[in-house]
């Protein structure tokens, strides 16, 4: 026992104080005069093995009255951390329950001034008391505890109840709390005794130095309340001794730490408003370490790449180290660290609908709090339960909370939140853990720590299943390995490792996937919403695959002909912009994108949504498509940037860039893989297991359909990850063909004008053409042309000097001298006109090709009209033009000395007509016979 | 004898195909006096001529003249088969036994047929016409098959700067309508060749266009002084007593540039009619 000494270092006393410190000040004195409290071996002497079950507890608290003038009314003894009182070792048939406690009791031995009829089941001690100058024993009884206590032991002196309430103070004290005494009662002292192990000498040997025969010396209900002695036998369970298999302890010692005295408090105050505190310190515990148990870590299918949850379990004490009076308890886990295997993944889905639980609301849970009140219950990802703790049969429940990304204690990405309690024990524990995937693998390492530190026989947290479950499993059939370390509250840097294992034995559904690559198959849809023939309507790609495909990499696509995009009005997303998205990788980058983005309005063209996951329920995630400038050599490319905000977790920004090709010939748009970013497929460890891509296309007015009603397709070929997603090597490709086909085509107009030009028109002279062509508005596009010139005009082959080869047409290297003229296209499509020179170029035909290289804002096109003879005449054919509308096209051809074209007659006067056919996209045919206006002199002009 | 040459040039340019385009419309009267139908084929290297000639009668008066008509040809090859040489100039020496005399024809400019089309040019010019015939020639452009091209020659009598010439109007729609007309000068010379027939083609560096035949016909015949009388007239200058006569009526050569000159005297053979 140790003298009574001042604990200022006992928080609890100090507040009490300091709360008191405020209240009207008392005239007579209160104070603890005395205060001891040790734990005592059955021999004699304290108990100090860690773990170890005392065979009896005592507190002695004597208490400064003034002679009485001071009336105690709370009394408050707070045992040191990890010393437990173990309601269940006794069961239903060990509490007495609140009528018998308020029963007084008749004893056969004498007359009896304690006011309760308690069992002999129950009772754990005897609590001495003393009223004025006299002192009297009562029995101690353990009692149905009132809702939020742990357990609850009382006695009823003089017919007055005294019920100590057993209170957990987080994270493992346990308080014995005394409130309201009766001023009538005149406490001046109590001596507290609680039996270690209450039922213990109904089974003791003879011989034992605890066999009293029959009975357990200290047993109350045979006691002598004025000598605290025994009158006779008294079984717990009434006339028979206990069975060996039910005794158990109702104290257990702290497992940690070892080195450091015991530390007990007390603080009491007065009806007067004085307060007191004490502290007592026993002797040191010894023994500290003990053997770890292993834990075990299961799946919760046996399927490959399938939703599953995760088991973790642990088995403490289920020995019976902490109600079995010959063992000893061991300590909890503190920390535990576990390295699941390469394949077993987080799930995207899971941040569906999912919500996280701030530190504060974490800190707003309380054993009694309603759900809800703390964490949200849309932030639960799993369980948590605890058994056996205080020895009760009742489950501490919990749930795992996803902790709010980057803003928890760990600062991770993943961390979570363990929350089990039991709100009517009044019992609560809380932890943390953090998963922390690799960032190139997503092999997932969790780590707990700070686990539950009151002694428990079972502690399993699980990751939920189902639809939005936790985890992926392995894709592959095999045996996997968690690896396990883990350390106890007695030592906390001393790591055990253990592993355990869990097989992969079929497929989701179906047998084993095959080894190797999975099929790769992904579906495509696309097409414009509207289908009519020359609409402006957004353009829907969707592109999915299944959990059993491989993931998409790439994407790359050939668009039909004639689907085209209004690029009039259209900003670009510059390359620092661009590079502004992909540097928002910080915690909030992709909220910060979708609240700012980097790219400005004007280059937005469309959105994207994005699903990642596996199963029925995908987390969606948002993008937006911009178009932006020059990329891998070609004129446009179009960026989607997407907020990867996957649920609550913020993977940064998503910037996938494609090179936007536009075929010099037919203007048809394509994305070439080889100009595109790869698709990322895992961002910071998640793997992405992108599963459905919805591009829209949606910018008012941007998208125009083509006005031939021919059936075309989208071709897309899409580039699947292998076998091996971190390699390009073994990356499969699965080639899609979309039907496209517009409507109506019949119902747009088709009526162009082409007007001819020449210069002077004698005959022999080298006139000068300009060719100019307007349809009209909303007209069907031209698909083909030819112009026959009348016979009187000739080619004037003397002045072809220069023609441009094919390969230095390819090249863009022509030569000066093969330019024989201008062209110029104007189009809605853009702001600026197409324009560039006009060449002779080496045809697969007879003579040169007449092309026309068209420029403007990057975008080349090539106009090749091929030179034959028609009837004489020299006919210029236009075949195959793009779908594209064009409001006006004029080619000019120099006349004199670079003249390509000499008349064989006075065109002046022989009012020559050219023929022209032309043919729409939409097959519509026209003929018309334009007049050649040439420049003549007015008759009776002078020379 | 009056040979016929048509080229279209087209020559590499370096930075390109460089075409020295026209239609070198030779024509040329190259024999006379041809009493039948032959071929002379001279080479030299890899490079083949084979001239040709017909004349018709062949029975030609031993004294005088009677007009005739004469279909001259050209075929211009190689031993190979590649793309010969551009064909530059074409000059043909007549044996002063025979003539041309446009005397009592009408005569047009070169203005008044070129450009046009061959109907053009005979609307313009028809009283002038004095004979027809085709051309044909192989045209090879970088990255292209090579194209055969044929035109029709129509023979014009003209003037220029006062002195008669041939104007040979070539017009063709294969592959394009084009138009060229080739001048042949005359001059007087001594000696055994009377008239020289000369045209100079457009200079021509390149081969990748190249002549493969040329035919031209001269018949025409017109009324002069009460009389009707031959653009080309020519008698059989048999000596008295021989039925005929086999003689050199005309050297034509053919200039190649830096592949030379090939040269062939047609000898041709007459019947005499008293």
């Amino acid at each position: 026992m140790t003298p009574v000494r001042p604990l200022p270092a006992l928080l609890g006393a100090a507040l009490s104080l300091l709360l008191l410190a405020g209240a009207p000040r008392a005239e007579a004195a209160f104070a603890i005069d005395s205060f001891t409290a040790t734990a005592e071996k059955a021999a004699g002497g304290a108990e100090t093995k860690a773990g170890a079950h005392p065979a009896a507890f005592k507190a002695h608290v004597g208490l400064e009255t003034d002679a009485g003038a001071q009336r105690p009314r709370d009394l408050s003894l707070a045992l040191p951390p990890g010393f437990l009182v173990n309601p269940g070792a006794l069961g239903a048939l060990g509490e007495c329950s609140a009528t018998a406690f308020a029963t007084p009791r008749v004893s056969p031995y004498e007359a009896s001034a304690s006011g309760e009829s308690c069992s002999n089941a129950s009772q754990v001690g005897v609590l001495a008391v003393q009223t004025g100058s006299a002192t009297r024993s009562f029995g101690l009884f353990n009692l149905v505890p009132p809702f939020g206590a742990a357990a609850a032991i009382g006695a009823a002196p003089f017919g007055i109840p005294l019920r100590f309430d057993v209170h957990l103070r987080e994270p493992d004290n346990l308080a014995l709390d005394l409130a309201g005494l009766p001023q009538s009662l005149d406490l001046r002292a109590l001596d507290l005794t609680i039996w270690g192990t209450p039922w213990e000498g109904d089974s003791r040997p003879p011989g034992d130095p605890l066999h009293n025969p029959g009975h357990n010396p200290l047993r109350g209900n045979c006691l002598n309340e004025q000598t605290g002695g025994s009158h006779g036998e008294c079984f717990a369970l009434g006339g028979a001794t206990a069975p060996e298999g039910r005794i158990k302890t109702y104290l257990t010692l702290p497992t940690a730490p070892c080195g450091s005295p015991l530390s007990y408090g007390v603080t009491a105050t007065s009806w007067q408003g004085g307060g007191a505190a004490a502290g007592a310190a026993a002797p040191a515990l010894e023994e500290c370490s003990k053997a770890l148990s292993t834990p075990k870590v299961q799946l919760m299918t046996d399927a490959a790449a399938a939703r599953t949850g995760l088991a973790f379990n642990l088995a403490v004490n289920d020995g019976g180290g902490i109600l079995n009076p010959g063992g000893f308890a061991r300590p909890a886990i503190r920390t535990a660290i576990v390295s699941l295997p390469a394949g077993l993944t987080l799930n995207p889905s899971l941040g569906a609908g999912l919500g996280v639980c701030d530190e504060a609301q974490f800190a707003r849970e309380s054993a009694g709090s309603e759900p809800g009140a703390g964490c949200p219950n849309n932030s639960k990802i799993g369980t948590v339960s605890l058994e056996g703790a205080l020895g009760l049969a009742e489950t501490l429940a919990g749930s795992v909370y996803l902790a709010r990304p980057y803003e928890n204690p760990s600062g991770s990405l993943l961390a979570v939140y363990l929350l089990a309690r039991n709100p009517r024990r009044g019992l609560i524990v809380k932890s943390q853990g953090r998963i922390e995937p690799d960032p190139t693998s997503g092999r997932l390492v969790a780590t707990f720590e700070g686990l539950p530190r009151l002694l428990y026989t079972h502690f399993a947290l699980t990751l939920r299943e189902g639809q939005r479950s936790t985890l992926l499993s392995p894709p592959s059939c095999g045996t996997y390995l968690a690896q396990i370390q883990t350390s106890s509250w007695a030592e906390p840097t001393v790591f055990a490792n253990a592993s355990s294992a869990f097989p992969i034995t079929r497929g989701d559904p179906g047998p084993c996937p095959p080894a190797g690559a999975l099929p790769f198959h992904p579906g495509l849809l696309a097409g414009s919403v509207s289908p009519s023939a020359a609409a402006r309507t957004p353009f829907h790609l969707r592109m999915t695959r299944s959990d059993a495909e491989q993931e998409i990499t790439s994407y790359s696509a050939t668009f039909p002909p004639g689907l085209l995009a209004k690029l009039a009005g259209v900003g670009e997303c510059s390359e620092a912009a661009i590079a502004a998205a992909k540097a928002r990788t910080g915690p909030r980058g992709g909220a910060e994108e979708l609240a700012a983005p980097s790219c400005p309005a004007s280059s937005l063209i469309g959105h994207t949504v994005a699903g990642y996951g596996v199963g029925g329920v995908l987390a969606w995630a948002p993008g937006s498509l911009y178009l932006a400038g020059p990329y891998h050599g070609a004129p446009l490319s179009v960026v989607a940037i997407d907020a990867a905000v996957i649920g609550p977790f913020d993977l940064g920004v998503v910037v996938v860039r494609s090179a936007i090709r536009i075929d010099p010939r037919s203007a048809q748009v394509s994305l070439d893989s080889a100009g595109s970013d790869p698709i990322p497929h895992i961002l910071e460890g998640i793997p992405l297991h992108l599963r459905d891509i919805r591009v829209d296309v949606d910018r008012p007015d941007f998208t125009v359909n083509p006005t031939s009603c021919d059936r075309m397709a989208v071709h897309s070929t899409l580039t699947g990850a292998g076998a091996d997603p971190f390699s390009a090597a073994d990356d499969a490709t699965a080639v899609s063909t979309q039907r496209f086909q517009v409507l109506n085509c019949t119902l747009l107009g088709f009526r162009p004008a082409l007007s001819l030009r020449l210069g002077a028109g004698r005959h022999g002279g080298y006139p000068s053409l300009r060719a100019t062509y307007a349809p009209r508005p909303r007209d069907a596009n031209l698909s083909a042309v030819s112009v026959t010139m009348p016979p009187a005009v000739f080619l004037a082959q003397n002045h072809i000097d220069t023609v441009c080869t094919r390969a230095q047409f390819a090249r863009d290297a022509c030569p000066a001298g093969s330019i024989y003229g201008h062209a110029r296209a104007i189009t809605p499509l853009l702001e600026e006109a197409l324009e560039g020179p006009v060449y002779l170029r080496s045809s697969r035909t007879a003579v040169p090709d007449l092309v026309a290289e068209l420029r403007g804002r990057g975008i080349e096109i090539e106009v090749p009209g091929r030179i034959d003879s028609s009837r004489g005449g020299i006919r210029a054919n236009f075949e195959n033009l793009p779908d594209a509308p064009v409001t006006k096209f004029v080619l000019t051809l120099p006349g004199g000395k670079r003249g390509l074209l000499q008349n064989g007659e006075d065109l002046c006067r022989a009012r020559a007509r050219a023929n022209a056919r032309f043919v729409a996209q939409s097959n519509e045919t026209a003929i018309g016979h334009p007049r050649l206006l040439a420049k003549c002199r007015r008759p009776g002009a002078h020379r | 004898m009056i040979p016929v040459g048509v080229r279209i040039g087209f020559s590499p340019h370096p930075a390109g195909v460089k075409v020295r385009c026209g239609i070198l419309a030779g024509l040329v009267l190259a024999v006379l006096f041809v009493s039948a139908a032959g071929a002379e084929t001279v080479q030299k290297g890899g490079l083949r001529v084979a001239f040709t000639g017909k004349i018709s009668p062949t029975r030609l008066p031993r004294q005088g003249s009677a007009p005739i008509a004469v279909t001259v040809g050209g075929q211009i090859a190689t031993v190979d088969g590649a793309p010969p040489p551009q064909l530059q100039g074409i000059e043909i020496a007549i044996n002063r036994a025979g003539r041309l005399d446009p005397k009592g024809l009408p005569s047009c400019t070169y203005a008044d047929v070129q450009p046009s089309t061959t109907a053009a040019a005979q609307a313009a010019c028809g009283p002038a016409k004095v004979g027809e015939g085709s051309f044909a020639a192989n045209v090879v452009i970088p990255e292209q098959s090579p194209f055969p091209s044929e035109g029709k020659i129509v023979a014009f009598n003209g003037v220029e700067r006062g002195r008669p010439v041939i104007l040979a109007h070539v017009y063709g729609t294969v592959p394009v309508p084009l138009s060229y007309t080739l001048v042949l000068r005359m001059t007087h010379g001594k000696g055994t060749w009377g008239t020289v027939l000369s045209a100079s083609l457009p200079a021509v560096t390149s081969d990748v266009a190249y002549v493969t035949g040329i035919s031209l016909t001269l018949d025409r015949r017109f009324q002069s002084g009460g009389k009707t009388v031959g653009y080309v007239a020519a008698g059989c200058p048999a000596p008295k007593g021989f039925p005929g006569a086999v003689f050199p009526l005309a050297r034509a050569s053919f200039s190649f540039g830096a592949a030379g000159t090939l040269s062939s005297t047609l000898n041709r053979s007459c019947k005499a009619k008293d």
